[in-house]
């Protein structure tokens, strides 16, 4: 039976290998765009004209919520593995049994908060209302993410950059729908002309769950005919999870806050080892934060949206604070030698521009929407780092004004800005301190708890556990915060 | 505009070309550039039965990207999550690439060749079948290869080999409604086509959730534009009810009553279409003294709903309303399964809802070719869809594969259930799993482990790694849905060509050539042994279909299929191209002797499964998502799909129940049953009713908890009725 079998195989596989794709080519093709005969009525006939522009319409009504939108999106635009700018969620009511699915993608905002933050100018927003995204400007740092309230911009690891929605901008320019609109089964997304200004809210979109669109100014329109009950809410709520834990930007962030509340208590002196430690704080942390990047190479790119952007402001900020810090702390032993009082006042200048950076750093996330930052504590809590790990570092260094009444201020205002960021609406997010993130909780108090009992007897050792503290608080900050986002769905 | 010169803005570069969009073929629309095809292949879809037309994209010989096919007559242009990415699973990195075979000494499973796998299959079967008789060897097969696969492997193992049990894992999605169509109409025959959607004015959906199960048909529903009444009869508030005109939530178990009673209300009220009844039925009669019993406070009590909502119910029958109703799996798997399809039957049979448009009992199919398994898999019935107990059909059989009458076995053989027990009990040494999953999908799991763990057993499948395939001592790697050629039947009775756009990884094979080389190593021959590709096997279903209902000789090759989208049988010889959506039995002649449909109907039985205090919870299993398939193992390979379900498994659990175990939403719970016990995340929905708590069935320990009942005359399992009690698990 054997070289039978040798045979049939050596014929299978010789036949198995012979197919070319050829063989099955089809010769089907299409008038204009074949399935253009499924979506008449949901792309307009004629481009824009001036003082209008292009917005999606999504009617709940119609979508079944079979996801085929988020599928056609990822294949009909050739995105990476796993990579959609389509989303779809769910409206929950608890008590009731309605729900709505609802999909969403880029909003293409009239006031777009992605582009308003975007510290490179990486977002163009077209004539035709189109916000476009310029890949090859992108230098990685996700800022927009924050920024937008409706988690529209992705993040491609991969490639470094964000990505994000177009509305199909080619597709529209031939005449043909955007990919979501031809995959609809049910013709629940539509493309339509409205026109430019109209008034606060361009779109629809008092979604439950939902930041206020005067934020923005989206132009998507939602329609159904049935009016949301207030108990309704996205499903993604019940379940939430931690965020990212954006190590780097924890580190630049305690750093550059340590090294302005240093500059701080310094400046009323002339400690040489207070104004390195600064610096060395300060340059460490703009260097490990900028490591968070997907393009470092386009980092000199982060101060073209001075104009509006407190990315952009953070860095200029930080980038000036390191360097007066730098003439301060080695002005002395340069070839330079600089005249001691023209340094005096250069310190106090570089702790001016520090704490002023430190105020771009609140702003930078209390602008975005995300319900923890999009708060006051922000401020509470980066101020009082700053006074607590400045005062403690001061301490460690024989800083004449660094002693326990600013220590146990900065400490009990940082833990006050936690509680008080983590209260009221907020709890949700708290919640997981006890219960997803109970073990990074624990270290961080005790972390804590050991600095502050160490700041009498061995200050230096002090102020190492009190740094590692906020830093662990940090990442619990990033890792509480809520994302503003449109619906999502349970554990999805 | 910001007044920074554009200078220092990078508008184009190599991120953005990457996504540059460009047109090459014709009619197509814009494709990624880079992914610019030189040309299209036509196919159909392998997962569900709805059978939606594709178009795969070409590149250097590679299929690099897909889209729906805008000219098909099933799905218009648009396909589900998973038809989109019906690619992905192929291109998977953990594809099987070699036979394996587990070394005796270490367990592992080692690396061999074709040759060795196929002197061990063989070897083994021989040894099983000369032990326990022809019982002593079993293949479990599926829905999901082609129709030329089907009939290639039953042949082999019944006429071939010598083999007599035989089973495919359409025994778990359509065996009810096989055998109660088989008894009603005289022939397994959904009379249907996807046009009878559009054309009611009253749909049912019972037990049917299309909106996440059928989401293209979905679509046919709501392109109705007759302002239809759509009801959907189900214990959940699935996607399907709250998307219908209205919801019915009827008890677990209680539709077979309810449908009697309906039927007895239209009786009372005169709605039946006594003319059609009269030419065209048989049995009516005694149908009619025995719905006596079915009153309407009985149905009532039993199913739980309000006598407006059964006034409703029965109000959709008044004459003169077109009334579609459509069933899947809540009527399919149950233990009076076959009676329930056959109560919608019946009320179809009795108001005259049946060849008219927008009419019809309708089963909606769930596996992309369980209809294909129905008519020539050689494991229910014979080819041709002829019966195994009819000595004429088996004549007709051994005539046509020049074997003597006798080698035909009189039975169907064993069903599933019987087969893994069969193995338990050591009758049996031999099992060779084909293109499924029972290890996850089996009611009562360890029923399929305590089976495997008896036998050889062989696996057949595209990855080494399914929760069966670990278990295998022989896997044989093969080639999926785009590596292969056939064609497939839908729900509507459609059968499509499905083309092969790729060659299988590694040493990976079509199943048609695995099956050539169990033939040549058994040292089969006759009509048989000669096949060698998926056209001459099509042509052997047109020579076994002449002169049968599901008649396709008048379709000369393959080839014709693909040109017409997809032909429905019957195409008789003469008959092509046939129209594009035609249904069954416009001139009220069904296949039985009599050419009437048979009123079928026995006592409603209680479910054996009973609650109490230790399981007070009455579990109901089915498809969680749109994105997910079955047990997994293709969508799971795909990103995106990964991305659109839930990340862990969930247990939906109305407040109440939630509330008296102080669950919150997201929380860990054990759910327990008497037969096994499983992990999830509990979902708080109201859209379950008080008692009952629903679990997905992708899940892999989804049927540690579902306890084997079976419907007797189908053998299908009841999927959907367990008793589970639920608790915290910190």
């Amino acid at each position: 039976m054997k070289p039978v079998l040798s045979d049939l195989l050596g014929e299978v596989f010789r036949e198995r290998d012979a197919w070319t794709a050829v063989d099955s080519f089809s010769s089907w093709h299409g008038e204009g765009h074949a399935q253009s005969k499924h979506y008449q009525g949901l792309v307009p006939l004629s481009a824009p004209v001036p003082g209008e522009r292009y917005a999606f319409e999504v009617d709940l009504d119609k979508c079944s919520g079979c996801k085929a939108c988020v599928t056609a999106c990822h294949s009909l635009n050739g995105l990476d593995e796993g990579e959609s700018w389509r989303q779809v969620g769910l409206l929950r009511e608890p008590g009731l049994a309605a729900q709505f699915t609802v999909t969403s993608s880029c909003h293409h905002c009239d006031d777009p908060a992605c582009a308003n933050g975007c510290p490179t100018l990486s977002y163009e927003k077209l004539d035709n209302g189109i916000v476009k995204h310029l890949d090859d400007q992108c230098m990685g740092c996700r800022y927009c993410e924050w920024t937008c309230p409706y988690g529209a911009p992705q993040w491609n690891p991969e490639r470094g950059i964000v990505r994000k929605c177009d509305l199909c901008h080619s597709r529209l320019r031939e005449g043909e729908a955007p990919a979501c609109v031809q995959a609809c089964p049910n013709g629940a997304i539509a493309v339509r002309l409205v026109p430019k200004e109209c008034g606060e809210r361009s779109g629809t979109m008092d979604l439950p769950g939902v930041v206020d669109p005067s934020f923005t100014r989206p132009s998507t329109r939602y329609l159904s005919a049935h009016p949301f009950s207030p108990e309704l809410r996205p499903a993604h709520e019940d379940t939430p999870r931690p965020e990212e834990a954006h190590a780097p930007l924890a580190f630049l962030l305690v750093a550059t806050q340590a090294a302005a509340g240093l500059a701080l208590f310094a400046s009323q002196g002339t400690s040489a080892p207070a104004w390195r430690m600064s610096f060395v704080l300060a340059a460490t942390g703009i260097t490990v934060g900028s490591a968070h990047l997907g393009h470092p190479e386009r980092a000199w790119k982060a101060v073209l949206n001075l104009r509006r952007s407190w990315f952009s402001r953070e860095v200029a900020g930080f980038g000036l604070f390191a360097g007066l810090l730098g003439l301060v702390a080695f002005g002395t032993s340069l070839p330079l030698s600089l005249p001691v009082s023209l340094l005096r006042v250069v310190g106090f200048a570089a702790a001016l521009v520090g704490l002023a950076s430190v105020g771009a750093s609140v702003m930078l996330y209390m602008v975005t929407r995300r319900p923890t930052w999009h708060h006051p504590s922000v401020a509470l809590r980066f101020a009082s780092t700053a006074i607590l790990l400045g005062s403690a570092i001061g301490m460690a260094l024989h800083l004449a004004g660094a002693g326990v009444v600013p220590v146990g201020a900065g400490f009990i205002g940082q833990i006050l800005a936690e509680i008080w960021s983590l209260s009221g609406s907020r709890s949700r997010a708290g919640r997981m301190l006890l219960d997803r993130l109970r073990v990074a909780s624990a270290v961080r108090a005790a972390l804590g708890g050991g600095g502050m009992a160490l700041m009498g007897s061995a200050p230096a050792a002090g102020a190492i556990l009190l740094f590692a503290s906020a830093f662990a608080e940090r990442i619990l900050f990033f890792r509480t915060s809520l994302p503003a986002r449109m619906p999502g769905a349970f554990l999805a | 505009m910001p007044e920074i010169p554009n200078l220092v803005r990078s508008f184009d570069g190599p991120a953005t070309r990457h996504l540059s969009q460009s047109g090459t073929v014709q009619g197509l629309g814009l494709v990624p550039g880079r992914l610019a095809p030189e040309g299209l292949l036509r196919t159909v879809c392998g997962y569900c039965s709805t059978g939606c037309g594709l178009l795969v994209h070409l590149q250097d010989g590679k299929a690099v990207n897909l889209s729906p096919d805008p000219d098909h007559p099933v799905n218009l242009g648009t396909a589900c999550p998973k038809g989109w990415e019906a690619l992905a699973p192929l291109a998977s990195f953990d594809r099987g690439r070699s036979p394996l075979l587990r070394d005796p000494a270490s367990g592992r499973m080692m690396r061999v060749s074709w040759e060795r796998a196929m002197e061990v299959f063989v070897e083994k079967l021989g040894e099983s079948l000369s032990r326990h008789g022809s019982d002593g060897a079993a293949f479990l097969s599926t829905g999901q290869i082609p129709t030329e696969e089907m009939l290639f492997l039953g042949a082999l193992w019944k006429f071939g080999i010598g083999a007599t049990a035989a089973d495919s894992n359409t025994r778990q999605c359509m065996a009810t409604a096989h055998t109660a169509y088989k008894e009603s109409f005289g022939f397994d025959a959904p009379p249907f086509s996807y046009a009878d959607f559009e054309e009611s004015d009253n749909l049912i959906f019972v037990g049917a959730n299309p909106a996440i199960a059928h989401p293209i048909l979905w679509e046919r529903v709501l392109k109705n534009r007759r302002n239809p009444t759509i009801v959907v009869l189900d214990p959940r508030r699935t996607e399907t009810a709250q998307a219908a005109t209205r919801h019915v939530a009827l008890a677990p178990k209680s539709d077979l009553v309810l449908l009697y009673g309906l039927a007895n209300e239209i009786l009372r009220r005169g709605w039946m279409d006594r003319d059609f009844v009269a030419a065209h039925t048989e049995g009516f009669d005694s149908f009619a003294a025995f719905l006596e019993e079915f009153t309407t406070p009985r149905a009532l009590g039993e199913s739980g709903i309000t006598e407006e909502e059964f006034s409703f119910l029965a109000d959709l029958f008044e004459p003169g309303k077109r009334v579609g109703i459509w069933w899947t799996m809540g009527v399919n798997q149950s233990h009076q399964a076959v009676r329930t399809a056959q109560a919608i039957v019946n009320l179809c049979l009795m108001t005259g809802n049946i060849g008219k448009p927008g009419t019809g009992p309708n089963s909606i199919t769930g596996q992309m070719n369980a209809m294909g398994s129905r008519l020539f898999s050689c494991t229910s019935s014979l080819p041709g869809g002829r019966n195994w107990t009819d000595p004429d059909h088996r004549r007709e059989v051994a005539e046509w594969f020049g074997i003597p009458a006798e080698k035909i076995p009189d039975t169907s053989g064993p069903a599933y259930d019987q087969i893994l027990s069969n193995a338990r009990w050591g009758l049996m040494g031999f099992l060779w799993v084909v293109a499924t999953n029972p290890a996850h999908s089996w009611i009562g799991q360890e029923d399929f482990d305590a089976a495997a763990k008896k036998t050889f057993l062989v696996v057949q499948d595209l990855y080494p790694d399914t929760e069966t395939a670990v278990m295998a001592d022989l896997y044989l790697p093969s080639g999926g849905w785009g590596e292969k050629d056939g064609s497939m039947i839908n729900s509507e009775r459609r059968l499509g060509r499905m083309r092969r756009a790729a060659t299988p990884p590694g040493l990976a094979l079509s199943d048609l050539d695995i099956f050539r080389l169990v033939a040549g190593a058994w040292g089969v021959e006759g009509r048989i042994g000669s096949w060698k590709t998926a056209e001459d096997l099509f042509q052997a279903m047109r020579d076994l279909s002449k002169g049968r209902p599901c008649d396709i000789s008048g379709v000369v090759d393959l080839a014709a299929l693909e040109s017409q989208g997809g032909v429905q049988w019957p195409c008789p010889e003469g008959a092509y191209p046939p129209g594009k959506e035609r249904r069954l039995f416009e001139d009220g002649r069904f296949f039985t002797k009599s050419m009437r449909a048979k009123f079928v109907f026995d006592p409603v039985r209680p479910s054996p499964i009973t609650l109490d205090a230790n399981y007070p919870l009455r579990l109901l299993t089915g498809r969680g998502s749109s994105s997910q398939w079955h047990t997994l193992t293709r969508t799971s390979r795909s990103a995106i799909l990964r991305s659109l379900a839930p990340t862990d498994p969930l247990v939906e659990m109305h407040p109440a129940d939630a509330t008296a175990r102080g669950l919150v939403p997201g929380e860990w719970v054990r759910i327990r049953s008497c037969r096994g016990r499983a992990r999830a995340r509990v979902v708080i929905a109201s859209t379950m009713r008080p008692g009952e708590i629903f679990v997905p069935m992708h899940a892999p320990d989804a049927n540690r908890l579902t306890e084997p009942v079976f419907d007797p005359h189908s053998r299908q399992p009841s999927y959907k009725d367990g008793a589970v009690q639920v608790e915290r698990d910190r």
